[in-house]
C-alpha cells in the first residue's frame, strides 16, 4: 500500500493520497461535522447572544447518539456531577473537533493525486486527532467492544458495512502512520 | 486497544504527576478500549502528560492489561483539565477522589 505519510527532511510531514483516498477522506470528514452539529444545544437553536458570547451552556445530558455519547463520555460516575462537567466542557470539545475536523477537509478541498500536503508538527497533530475521531466513530457502527473483534471475521463482502469494515482499517493505518511520522 | 495483547510488564508503576498540595487527591483514570490503538494512546500520553516514552508505553499496557490505569493525580480542577484533555483526543477517561 502506498504510504500516505512520511516525515521529511524539513521536518515537516508529507501527505500524498490517491483521489480515491482523498474522496473517502472528504466524505468522511463531511460526515463527521454533520454528526458534531446533531444534539448541540449551542448550536443554531441556542440563545443568539449567549452563543455570541461563549457564554452559553452545554447539555447536561449524555448525548442520545451513540457515537456523540462516545466521543463526550461522562467523565464521573456520579451522574450529576458528570453532567456538570459536560455543561462545562462539551461545547469547547466539540468545537475543538470539529476546527479540526475542518481545517483538515479544508486541506483537502481542491486536492488530486499527485499533489502533495505538507503538515507542520501542529498541522500534523489535527490531522491524527481527526482521523482518530472518525476511526472511534466507525466503530461505534461496526460495534465493536471487545479487544479481539476483528470486524473483518463477522462482516463479509455482501455486508452493507463491509465499506465501513475496510474504511475502518485504513484510517487504523493513517494513525499509526502518522504517530509514527510525529514521534519518530 | 486493539493490538493483540503484549506481556505484563511486573515492574510497571504508576508514578503519577505531583502537583500542589491540595486536600483531598484526585486521580485521572484511562480505561481500555478496543479501538484506540497502542501507539496512539503511548503518543497521547508523551503528548499531553510530557511522559517518556518508557512511562508511556508503562500506562498504556497497564491500561490495556489491566483495564483501566491513573495516569495523573493532582487537585480536582487539574484533572477536571485532564479528563477535558483525554476526551478531546478520544481517549475514555473519568476522575475520581484517590480514596473513591
Amino acid at each position: 500500500m502506498l504510504q500516505p505519510f512520511e516525515a521529511h527532511r524539513s521536518g515537516r510531514i508529507v501527505g500524498a493520497f490517491t483521489d480515491g483516498q482523498a474522496g473517502v477522506l472528504r466524505f468522511l470528514l463531511a460526515g463527521q461535522l454533520a454528526l458534531l452539529d446533531e444534539e448541540d444545544p449551542t448550536g443554531d437553536d441556542s440563545d443568539p447572544l449567549a452563543a455570541a458570547l461563549g457564554i452559553a451552556d452545554g447539555p447536561v445530558k449524555k448525548p442520545d447518539n451513540p457515537a456523540l455519547a462516545r466521543l463526550f463520555p461522562d467523565a464521573y460516575g456520579d451522574a450529576d456531577e458528570a453532567g456538570e462537567f459536560r455543561r462545562l466542557t462539551e461545547p469547547d470539545l466539540r468545537e475543538g473537533k470539529r476546527a479540526a475536523a475542518r481545517q483538515v477537509l479544508d486541506t483537502l478541498q481542491g486536492y488530486s493525486e499527485g499533489d502533495r500536503i505538507l503538515l507542520d508538527g501542529e498541522q500534523a497533530r489535527l490531522w491524527l486527532g481527526a482521523v482518530n475521531d472518525i476511526r472511534l466513530v466507525l466503530a461505534v457502527w461496526l460495534e465493536i467492544e471487545d479487544d479481539d473483534d476483528n470486524p473483518y471475521d463477522r462482516i463479509g463482502p455482501d455486508d452493507e458495512r463491509y465499506e465501513i469494515v475496510v474504511m475502518y482499517h485504513w484510517l487504523g493505518a493513517l494513525v499509526e502512520w502518522l504517530v509514527e511520522a510525529l514521534m519518530g | 486497544m486493539s493490538v493483540a495483547p503484549v506481556e505484563v510488564d511486573p515492574e510497571a508503576t504508576e508514578q503519577t504527576r505531583s502537583s500542589p498540595v491540595e486536600n483531598p487527591v484526585w486521580v485521572t483514570v484511562v480505561w481500555n478500549d478496543p479501538v484506540n490503538l497502542m501507539s496512539y494512546v503511548t503518543y497521547v500520553f508523551m503528548t499531553y502528560f510530557g511522559y517518556s516514552k518508557g512511562k508511556s508505553e508503562r500506562l498504556m499496557r497497564e491500561v490495556h492489561n489491566l483495564g483501566k490505569a491513573i495516569v495523573s493525580s493532582g487537585g480536582r480542577e487539574q484533572m477536571e483539565k485532564d479528563v477535558a484533555a483525554m476526551h478531546g483526543y478520544g481517549l475514555w477517561a473519568t476522575l475520581q477522589r484517590q480514596d473513591g
